[in-house]
């Protein structure tokens, strides 16, 4: 625990009064990809940036591996800041060597790094170009080479998919994934759903500066309570018929509904039954099913859930929820 | 911890000495002090010839506006020859210039009295600006077409306009009581003032004459009048005469406090837009988690007084060059002058500690702001603050020893100017090293502050407004 690539405990940090961040613990474990996951002004940037010593926290403490955020111990660390910015009169391979040299490699090998790394990733023809020539979306590849280049133990990128294409988010999950299998442990922060689904093995979610779960995926989809839906025929009050049957059901009034389409419930499931015993439930009751498919739980309805605001759900899983 | 300082400061020097803006200053500078020093000349060269006409009864006046006007040439004349004669012995070039003169009271004119003591070719008599007409009318309402330019007049420099009519009343005794001086140029007053200095020689060329004295033989005296020499006591109470490697001390030191405070201005730009560009391309984050603060700002400063040192060492080369093509002897005994110890000293101490507080202050200043506007009003105020020792050295350069001079000399933002300036006097030391504490402890503090402000602008993103009030809320505790 004591060499843990990055440890939060109990941290506060407030601006001019307005508490940003309130008593936040996390671990990043080695060898981990975690997501940080929170909604927009949640304090996931001021948290990494406690986490990397540029700023200080009110109270509570950061480490990376077991020492303080200081220039040594950042020299394993890779950052990605929310805020892009390069100098942009700087080449795209002088950057990558500049920030490389400043990690602490030597000018040959920053520079042989720097065109493996431009090479690999489609930006051959950029080595020489200047920031201020790239598009948005290669500079901030650069940056992200830039960020990696010295391959550090820890990579930390705060929103990293923001502003690139699609194609070019694929590209970045591939980078993700390589620099995992290289050993590296990643954190990095987003509000895209679909990316910490893919890539990350634990997540942490904020709200607020508040700390709203840390734990697998697994254990954050366990959250939320399975369902099953149910379409029964127009009149069929299907939540009455089931309630006799240990289910809950909820009618779906979304307006997508279709009038004489029948109507759609959204039936629990409770620990220990899945959505055929849901079925037979309702066939049992003599109910008109019309329809009938197991819904899937997705990260974002745990994301949406634990980040709104309202109370966190009961724990369902392993998951430690605060 | 060198390393990174050391790559740091790389970066700061090949991004601003890459810059376009970096070679326009460097080539513009010197380009303008010459074309500050040639350009009088060519404008003086290229000043238009104009008509003038003297209206009156006897021609007394204009004959003496006449020599007046050609007086003056002469004299412009003699100072272009003492200047081209400035390399010769102070008795040749005393001699040639008395010859001159005796030309010209002989009765020839700018032109062919330097023709005569054989002038350097590059020396000319300045064109002659007005010719004197014969009145093409007697009264100011005929003489109006020719002033207002609806009428010519032939001249010897072709059809011009009436410059000038200078109209003389006299009394009954034939006394001049006025000249009326009519022209459309109210601006222009070469003539009318040679016109009152003509009317001073005519009463005073009367009054002589009718004392029975050639008002020539007072022109002719002064070709040999004695000199005042200029002498002083040396340390072992030797006389010596004052030269002018006596004098060239506080040319020399004037002109490195100019340096010192062109570095100054000049160092404002790169530090200011460089901070800037950082804060709004958001780059900080990223740079404080590769390098110390410390080592980021240290890094700037020695990249930026790397870019300074780089920007007055190409026009010292410049200004070599020319002395070295000049060949002046004076040239030579100023660059020995500035080669003193004790300004050597003052200079060194000035330049770093000057350095270090200016551009600790810009370096801050820049921190806080995110568009160039804001740096301009930020700005302002210590510019004004910059332009109080440029007015200073040129007091101090006619009297360094000025009680208020010295004790200007004793505050911080002024000590590196004033110090160099004041070394040619060889104040004593405890002045030298008690001026020298004191600004390296102001520029210790102003660092230190700048530092924090620095943290709060760039890091923190602060504004001008939360600075002030942390500074407040500082001072309250």
């Amino acid at each position: 625990m004591a060499d843990e690539p990055l440890v939060l405990e109990h941290v506060s940090k407030s601006f001019g009064g307005r508490l940003a961040v309130r008593g936040l613990s996390f671990t990043a474990p080695r060898g981990a990809i975690v997501g940080f996951l929170g909604p927009n002004g949640a304090g996931k940037s001021t948290s990494l940036r406690i986490a990397l010593g540029v700023l200080a926290p009110d109270t509570g403490e950061a480490r990376l591996f077991g020492a303080a955020p200081r220039i040594d111990a950042l020299r394993q660390v890779g950052f990605l800041p929310e805020e892009r910015g390069l100098y942009r009169r700087m080449t795209a391979l002088g950057t990558i060597v500049y920030f490389s040299r400043l990690k602490g490699l030597d000018l040959a090998t920053a520079t042989k790094r720097g065109r493996e790394l431009l090479e690999a990733h489609g930006l051959r023809d950029a080595a020489n170009k200047t920031i201020s020539k790239l598009s948005k979306g290669m500079a901030q590849k650069t940056q992200i080479l830039a960020a990696i280049a010295h391959d550090p133990q820890l990579i930390i990128l705060d929103e990293p998919f923001s502003g690139l294409d699609p194609v070019n988010q694929q590209g970045l999950e591939k980078l993700i994934t390589d620099a995992h299998k290289a050993g590296a442990t990643i954190v990095f922060s987003t509000h895209v759903m679909e990316h910490a689904e893919r890539l990350c093995d634990r997540l942490v979610v904020i709200a607020k500066g508040e700390k709203r779960f840390e734990g697998s995926v697994p254990e954050a989809l366990s959250l939320v309570p399975r369902r099953a839906l149910v379409t029964t025929a127009d009149g069929y009050d299907l939540a009455a018929a089931l309630a006799g049957r240990g289910f809950a059901a909820s009618e779906d009034t979304a307006e997508t509904v279709e009038e004489g389409a029948g109507r759609r419930w959204h039936v629990d499931l409770a620990a220990g039954r899945d959505a055929q015993d849901a079925l037979r439930a309702a066939i049992d009751a003599g109910a008109p099913v019309m329809a009938f498919a197991p819904e899937t739980v997705r990260l974002r309805d745990v994301f949406v859930s634990l980040a709104a605001d309202m109370p966190p759900p009961e724990a369902a899983g392993s998951g430690e929820i605060r | 911890m060198i390393r990174a300082i050391l790559l740091v400061a790389r970066r700061e020097y090949i991004a601003y000495v890459t810059a376009w803006g970096f070679w326009l200053g460097l080539i513009l500078t010197p380009l303008g002090l010459v074309v500050g020093v040639v350009l009088p000349g060519v404008i003086a060269r290229a000043a238009p010839v104009h008509y003038y006409t003297v209206v009156d009864d006897r021609p007394e006046f204009a004959t003496a506006l006449s020599h007046e006007l050609e007086d003056r040439r002469a004299d412009a004349a003699r100072t272009l020859l003492s200047t081209a004669l400035a390399s010769e012995t102070k008795e040749q070039r005393e001699a040639t210039l008395n010859a001159f003169t005796a030309a010209r009271l002989s009765g020839l004119d700018a032109a062919s009295a330097l023709e005569k003591v054989n002038a350097p070719v590059s020396v000319e008599a300045p064109d002659r600006r007005y010719y004197g007409i014969e009145p093409p009318a007697r009264t100011l309402t005929t003489l109006q077409p020719f002033l207002s330019g609806e009428k010519m007049l032939a001249g010897p420099a072709g059809d011009k306009p009436l410059f000038a009519a200078l109209i003389v009343s006299r009394n009954a005794a034939g006394k001049i009581t006025e000249v009326g001086y009519w022209s459309e140029d109210v601006v222009d007053s070469d003539l009318s003032s040679a016109a009152g200095d003509a009317l001073r020689t005519l009463a005073r060329t009367k009054v002589l004459e009718a004392a029975g004295v050639d008002p020539a033989s007072i022109d002719r005296a002064e070709l040999d009048l004695p000199t005042v020499v200029s002498r002083k006591v040396g340390k072992a109470g030797e006389a010596s005469e004052v030269s002018s490697a006596d004098r060239a001390p506080y040319f020399a030191a004037a002109a490195i406090a100019f340096l010192l405070w062109l570095l100054v201005f000049s160092i404002v730009n790169f530090l200011i837009m460089g901070t800037i560009e950082e804060r709004s391309n958001k780059i900080f984050d990223t740079l404080l988690t590769s390098v110390r603060l410390s080592e980021l700002l240290a890094g700037k400063l020695i990249g930026v007084f790397a870019l300074s040192v780089t920007l007055m060492g190409a026009w010292a080369l410049f200004a070599a060059a020319m002395i070295a093509r000049s060949g002046d002897p004076a040239f030579l005994t100023f660059a020995a002058a500035a080669l003193d110890p004790t300004l050597v000293v003052a200079a060194l101490a000035g330049f770093v500690a000057g350095y270090l507080m200016y551009a600790a202050i810009f370096l801050a200043l820049g921190s806080l702001c995110d568009t160039i506007q804001e740096a301009q009003s930020l700005m302002s105020p210590l510019i004004i603050l910059l332009m109080i020792p440029i007015f200073v050295i040129a007091i101090a350069l006619r009297h360094p020893a000025l009680p208020w001079v010295e004790a200007l000399a004793w505050f911080p933002p002024f000590t590196p100017f004033l110090m160099i300036l004041r070394a040619p006097l060889h104040p004593p030391l405890w002045e030298m090293l008690g001026q020298t504490v004191l600004m390296v402890a102001s520029a210790g503090l102003v660092l230190s502050v700048s530092v924090r402000i620095y943290r709060e602008g760039a890091v923190n993103g602060a504004s001008i407004g939360q600075i002030l009030g942390w500074m407040s809320r500082k001072r309250r505790a």
